[in-house]
């Protein structure tokens, strides 16, 4: 019997009301905290239960990397620990995992915005709450930083980002998508954010980042991702390939008036709308991470430390199935 | 301003070339209804520096209004009634001219696109609309992904025009263009002006899609007729660049902080470095080509090289005086 907390959970995940990789992770180890107390059975049922718990959570958005990071991290220390104290592990790795989740974006903060100096323009891309974190705390520091930020089409978060930052003082110039080659000499250093960062360095990140770091590579200006461990991919590993997730075409269309984007649905236009790009190794100086400032032919690293090398085989067979 | 209708050159659905043809059309109006010398300058200064102000990138529009205008004051001494029937005559040579150069330049271009060619295009131009028609009646294009194009959007324009004339078409956004440039064999795009280095200047994320077609091996033409050369630039003269308004970008006012500033330019430049070919109604050329073009162009038209667009506006407003 599942409790009905952790169903709640599962289903947020799913209905992407629960949203953002901190968050995603923090809620599916807090789902395998609560369903470890309230189990009542034998000692002997609990690696079972746990584990259909953990393939329910995993059901639920198979492509969001932090999520499976989140339920193996919990998952194998409770499988290899011993039956009596399997419930207990259970518990105690959720709750260490959520710790760590907190404090690696502590980190973050305080690494990156080391990489601001005076009078720095940061450039940045869609909305990363790392991202935004970073420019507060330099501004808060004192230093006079400035940014400039795309709309990021199709969904407008670069307004998330600008209202964000613009209401807590930090002067933000604010350009399409399309003008990102034309800016990038205005700036002094660009920081995105990550959905997934692969073992070999590529960072897979809102459609556009391979643009603003091609950009920035040209006028050589440093390219930085702010990630948290949980967005680095233990299955990528083990040859796991990143999956792409394609949005529907209105999101390109619904914000023209009149009978222009019905007469391109009428007339068949295919509209294609990927929601993320791969941005390659050689084009990011660095990923800062929890761990440091690293750079990405050293993402292997971030991954033997925080999660071991076999974790990558474990998720990549499961994922398999389920996807 | 808008009321009459030259808001939409910043709207943006226009090509350079289009636009030009508006121009031409207002001027023929708006000169038919003069009845002296001095109106007949007063007009032709008004609409000509309207236009400008509104387009002040387009080489074709500059190169034109600089051909009416320099006429226009080497008829001084003529009766008005000559000087008006030789200017719409101009006129009507220019439309022509433009048309047919546009229909040669197609025919050229879509001879340099090869078989089973996947071609990414960016804004909106009735030249490579008409040449990727041409090619496509030649059965030589198996795709077109065409950017959205903001600020504007007028890569639905290009969708619709291209999807009715029987091609495969694909709209993506501004910032999927890297992503789906392994895809893509062939970049074609058209042109606002061609500077005297061989840069382009063309609707804004040109210059990105340049750069990044250039690091994954794609070739990029530009179509640009010698009427797109930018006579000026050889002596020195930059273009100014206009940009959109918070209503083209459909901003919310709620974001107008004091400490936000929205900047969007309709404009960018592309290095001549990125550019494989800019072909012309008279040939292929590569950048490197282009001075020796606009020369040759030019040759036997000194007032058009030598006189920059500010300098022909104010003599034309000194004769309306």
């Amino acid at each position: 019997m599942i409790p009905k907390e952790v169903l709640e959970i599962a289903d947020g995940i799913k209905t992407m009301r629960i949203r953002g990789a901190s968050l995603i992770a923090k809620s599916a180890a807090q789902a395998l905290r609560i369903a470890a107390e309230r189990y009542s059975g034998d000692a002997s049922g609990f690696k079972p239960y746990i584990t259909k718990v953990a393939n329910l959570l995993l059901q639920t958005r198979p492509t969001a990397v932090s999520l499976p990071n989140a339920v193996y991290y919990v998952l194998n220390r409770t499988l290899s620990s011993s039956v009596s104290e399997a419930r207990e592990t259970a518990i105690r790795s959720s709750d260490e995992f959520i710790r760590m989740v907190d404090e690696s974006h502590r980190r973050i903060m305080e690494y990156g915005s080391k990489l601001i100096q005076d009078e720095y323009v940061v450039f940045t891309h869609c909305h990363s709450t790392a991202v935004v974190d970073i420019i507060l705390q330099a501004f808060r520091e004192g230093k006079r930083v400035e940014v400039i930020n795309t709309e990021t089409r199709p969904l407008f978060q670069g307004r998330i980002t600008l209202r964000e930052l613009a209401k807590n003082g930090v002067k933000v110039t604010h350009v399409p998508d399309s003008a990102v080659r034309h800016f990038i000499k205005n700036a002094n250093i660009v920081i995105v954010g990550a959905d997934t960062i692969t073992s070999d360095g590529y960072l897979v990140n809102k459609v556009g980042t391979s643009h603003l770091a091609l950009a920035a590579w040209e006028a050589g200006i440093p390219f930085y991702s702010a990630a948290e461990f949980i967005k680095f991919s233990p299955a990528s590993l083990e040859g796991g390939e990143v999956v792409i997730e394609f949005r529907s075409a209105s999101e390109v269309l619904d914000i023209y008036p009149g009978g222009l984007a019905d007469e391109l649905r009428r007339l068949g236009v295919e509209v294609l709308n990927p929601a993320f790009d791969f941005t390659p190794p050689e084009l990011i100086t660095a990923f800062i991470t929890n761990l440091g400032i690293i750079p990405p032919q050293l993402s292997v690293l971030i991954i033997k430390e925080m999660f071991g090398f076999s974790t990558g085989r474990i998720q990549l067979t499961v994922l398999e199935e389920l996807v | 301003m808008k009321k009459e209708g030259v808001w939409f050159l910043t709207a943006q659905w226009t090509g350079a070339t289009e636009a030009a043809m508006v121009f031409l059309d207002y001027m023929k109006k708006s000169l038919s209804q003069t009845k002296s010398m001095k109106e007949l300058y007063a007009n032709l200064a008004s609409l000509a520096r309207r236009f400008y102000e509104e387009r002040p990138t387009s080489a074709l529009l500059v190169n034109t209004i600089k051909k009416l205008a320099i006429r226009a004051l080497e008829l001084r001494d003529r009766s008005f009634d000559e000087a008006l029937h030789d200017l719409l005559k101009l006129i009507d040579e220019e439309v022509d001219y433009s048309r047919r150069s546009v229909d040669e330049l197609a025919q050229l271009a879509s001879r340099r696109i090869p078989d089973d060619s996947v071609v990414l295009t960016h804004s909106y131009s009735t030249t490579v609309i008409k040449t990727l028609s041409l090619a496509h009646e030649k059965g030589k294009i198996k795709q077109v992904f065409v950017t959205e194009s903001r600020p504007g959007g007028e890569g639905l324009h290009t969708a619709r025009a291209l999807s009715e004339r029987g091609l495969k078409t694909t709209l993506i956004t501004d910032s999927a263009v890297n992503y789906f440039l392994d895809k893509v064999s062939l970049v074609v795009v058209g042109a606002e002006a061609i500077t005297a280095n061989g840069a382009l200047v063309n609707k804004i994320g040109t210059s990105m899609i340049a750069l990044a077609s250039y690091h994954r091996r794609k070739r990029m033409i530009v179509l640009a007729g010698t009427y797109k050369f930018s006579f000026e630039t050889v002596y020195g003269e930059l273009i100014r660049i206009p940009e959109a308004s918070l209503d083209l970008l459909g901003f919310p006012k709620d974001l107008l902080y004091p400490n936000v500033l929205v900047k969007a330019p309709l404009m960018d430049v592309t290095r001549p470095q990125y550019i494989d070919a800019i072909i012309t109604e008279k040939g292929v050329t590569s950048p490197a080509g282009v001075p020796l073009i606009i020369w040759e162009s030019l040759s036997g038209r000194e007032e058009l090289r030598t006189m920059s667009i500010h300098q022909v506006l104010s003599l034309l407003e000194e004769k309306a005086r």
